[in-house]
């Protein structure tokens, strides 16, 4: 009985002096980060028909947490056989990131998953379109080009996405990021004898779905706040 | 995680195909207008005809129909009036001249718009040869089942 109790004692005496002797609790730094979706100013030079800005950011809540937002513009212009249109319009993304990596002591690098709720203002421009006609009885040109584009104006969207991205510290401070996204539109402002066809920060969007996909590949600068 | 990974590449191979690029027969498409053919002794029941062709600008490719008292009749989306010359069997002619608006609307992004007609006026040229009198069903011109016009002869 004694004997149990002393070397009880002993292991609890043996534990206490490891503890004391354990590497020093470590602290994160807490930070605000600030960049540029590439792709976008890339497809803008190589695209006739794209023009488009993506800012983001993020700000580390907790450990894992991160609250992160996006603003842009885009303007597409699609043509097809049926259609001639542009989409011109702002966007607002506003969501949450969870870190899924684990690093290394010191290093920052995250394997993200997260969701964001999106938002549009925007409008089209119809140049020109053809009217479905089986019977060509007539031999008549379908195509009808508008030299006044119809405008279909005051238009907005609302959509959900969810996320899965990397971001990694090239140089210090330095992030480079990349993600993929399923958008799933909620809800979109009907329009007047025309389509949603393409929604800014949506993209496409399908007749027959509510689903959409999206990309970026950013690059952002690190402002460090803080460490806890 | 290999999951998620496989799911995003599930979706993403599934917009890369898309059902709503393709516009099929079945889609709707420009209404045609639709003459029925009546009796003038009893206006109540159809009367067909044995063949009834109607020629277009050029006299090349003639709609024809054989015996029926059913004909659709494409609208000229160009112009906001046509007129169509109604031939039966034996070579006997009338022209019918249609004044319309047209009215486009959207149908999807791979069938583009169809056109749809609002008749405002419908009259045989005198003196008519074989068709008796003339009576529009409807105005509105925005499907092709149902009768839009109808000529007792």
């Amino acid at each position: 009985m004694l004997k149990s109790i002393t070397s009880g004692l002993l292991f609890i005496v043996v534990c206490v002096g490891y503890s004391q002797d354990s590497i020093p609790k470590t602290t994160e730094r807490y930070s605000l980060r600030l960049g540029i979706d590439l792709s976008k100013p890339i497809r803008s030079i190589v695209e006739d028909n794209y023009r488009g800005l993506e800012l983001t950011a993020d700000y580390r809540l907790t450990n894992k947490l991160f609250l992160a937002a996006e603003v842009g513009m885009e303007e597409k212009q699609v043509v097809s056989e049926s259609l001639d249109f542009q989409t011109l319009g702002e966007y607002l993304k506003l969501g949450f990131d969870i870190n899924l990596f684990k690093n290394w002591q010191g290093m920052e690098n995250q394997l993200l998953t997260g969701f964001r709720l999106g938002t549009s203002s925007h409008k089209h421009r119809l140049h020109g379109y053809a009217v479905r006609q089986l019977n060509h009885f007539w031999q008549e040109e379908l195509y009808k080009s508008l030299d006044n584009p119809i405008e279909y104006n005051d238009l907005n969207a609302f959509w959900l996405e969810i996320m899965l991205g990397v971001k990694a510290e090239l140089l210090s401070n330095l992030y480079m990021g990349i993600s993929v996204r399923m958008n799933y539109l909620i809800n979109d402002k009907e329009v007047d004898n025309f389509n949603n066809l393409y929604i800014p920060g949506f993209h496409r969007v399908s007749d027959v779905s509510p689903w959409g996909a999206g990309l970026n590949y950013t690059i952002m600068y690190q402002f460090p706040l803080f460490r806890k | 995680m290999r999951k998620i990974w496989f799911f995003f590449l599930v979706l993403s191979l599934n917009s890369s195909c898309e059902p709503d690029d393709v516009c099929s027969e079945a889609n709707p498409s420009t209404p045609q207008l639709v003459f029925r053919l009546y009796s003038s002794s009893q206006p109540n029941e159809f009367k067909a005809v044995d063949t009834l062709r109607i020629i277009d600008l050029n006299k090349e490719v003639p709609l024809e129909f054989v015996n029926t008292d059913s004909i659709a009749v494409p609208v000229q989306i160009s112009d906001n009036k046509m007129n169509v010359d109604f031939t039966i069997s034996n070579g006997v002619t009338d022209r019918i001249e249609i004044d319309y608006l047209t009215q486009d609307v959207y149908l999807s992004r791979a069938c583009g718009f169809q056109s749809t007609f609002q008749i405002s006026n419908i009259e045989v040229d005198q003196p008519a040869s074989w068709v008796n009198s003339i009576e529009i069903v409807t105005t509105k011109v925005t499907i092709d089942t149902l009768a839009h016009v109808k000529i007792y002869h």
